[in-house]
């Protein structure tokens, strides 16, 4: 595998898009970043790549303390099972019953 | 009848006291915020509640280790991330996908072997966003967990590479990797499904 462009010093595609990762969080030395920024400044398809990767990691940030729908259901099983449980010794606490309980709605 | 929301101080002391309503009102409180958490890591909901239910526990069992001048959330979520990546690993049971398929082609001189369809979430678009969110939650976990795990601590959760490294026993070269063919394997998948919208 040819790794770099023997037409001039620029990264190539691969180059650049391995690199990704530490160009987008940016965690790069500058010089390195220098470069990449020469590839994609001259590389519309690695711009799009990028924006699109970028994108990515935003919106799973996105998913961050989302809460989800807890069924009272489960919330009531969950609160007598901790009844029980809370003071029981610890490590010795007999194995959990495996719950039977439905999907969050 | 749900309990009232308490105060962070009165919920460590009723914790502590191991009193029974402000465990009712524990669960109340955090049992939806730390699903939220779990289901990140997992969307099998036997295990995301297997993992919810000792969660609470050990928040109850550990809340004499907690330092009071902080926020308590943070705690519990970093119990709720932990439990997660442990259960998980020792409960993996997914058919699990080749991310090969995924990975970017390149020719011989190492330009990109094909045009690259390129999107980015325009915060206009609030249905596509919506749509696409859910689809990333969906591609998220059809990851292999070697691969799921490191993108969901540093994507979602925000840890530091050198923290998801040691959390999952592996070197930060290797974190890295994961988490970047991770994200290159959920861009090609949105990009495909954008594309194949429009």
């Amino acid at each position: 595998m040819k790794f770099r462009n023997r037409h001039s010093d620029l990264f190539t595609c691969e180059e650049c898009i391995h690199l990704l990762l530490d160009y987008a969080d940016g965690t790069m030395a500058p010089e390195v970043r220098r470069k990449l920024d020469e590839h994609l400044s001259a590389c519309p398809p690695c711009q799009h790549y990028l924006r699109s990767y970028t994108s990515c990691t935003e919106m799973a940030r996105q998913l961050r303390d989302q809460e989800a729908q807890v069924p009272a259901e489960l919330q009531d099983r969950l609160k007598s099972f901790l009844r029980e449980q809370v003071n029981l010794p610890w490590p010795k606490t007999p194995r959990r019953r495996r719950a039977k309980w439905s999907r969050r709605s | 009848m749900k309990a009232k929301p308490l105060e962070q101080g009165d919920l460590i002391e009723g914790l502590k006291s191991r009193d029974t309503k402000v465990i009712d009102s524990f669960v109340d409180q955090f049992s939806r915020p730390l699903f939220g958490v779990i289901l990140n890591y997992t969307k099998n909901p036997s295990d995301a509640e297997e993992i919810l239910q000792d969660t609470l526990l050990r928040v109850i069992r550990k809340i004499d280790t907690f330092r009071q001048q902080s926020d308590i959330w943070p705690w519990m979520k970093r119990i709720a991330v932990n439990n997660s990546i442990m259960w998980l690993r020792k409960h993996r049971r997914y058919t699990e996908i080749q991310l090969d398929d995924w990975m970017p082609r390149f020719r011989e001189d190492g330009e990109l072997a094909y045009p690259i369809f390129g999107w980015s979430g325009d915060p206009e678009e609030v249905y596509l966003n919506r749509e696409l969110s859910s689809q990333l939650y969906e591609a998220i976990q059809s990851l292999p967990f070697q691969y799921r795990a490191p993108l969901v601590l540093r994507d979602i959760d925000g840890y530091p590479i050198r923290q998801i490294a040691s959390l999952l026993g592996l070197k930060e070269a290797t974190t890295k990797t994961r988490i970047h063919r991770a994200r290159l394997f959920l861009r090609e998948k949105l990009a495909r499904y954008h594309s194949g919208r429009t």
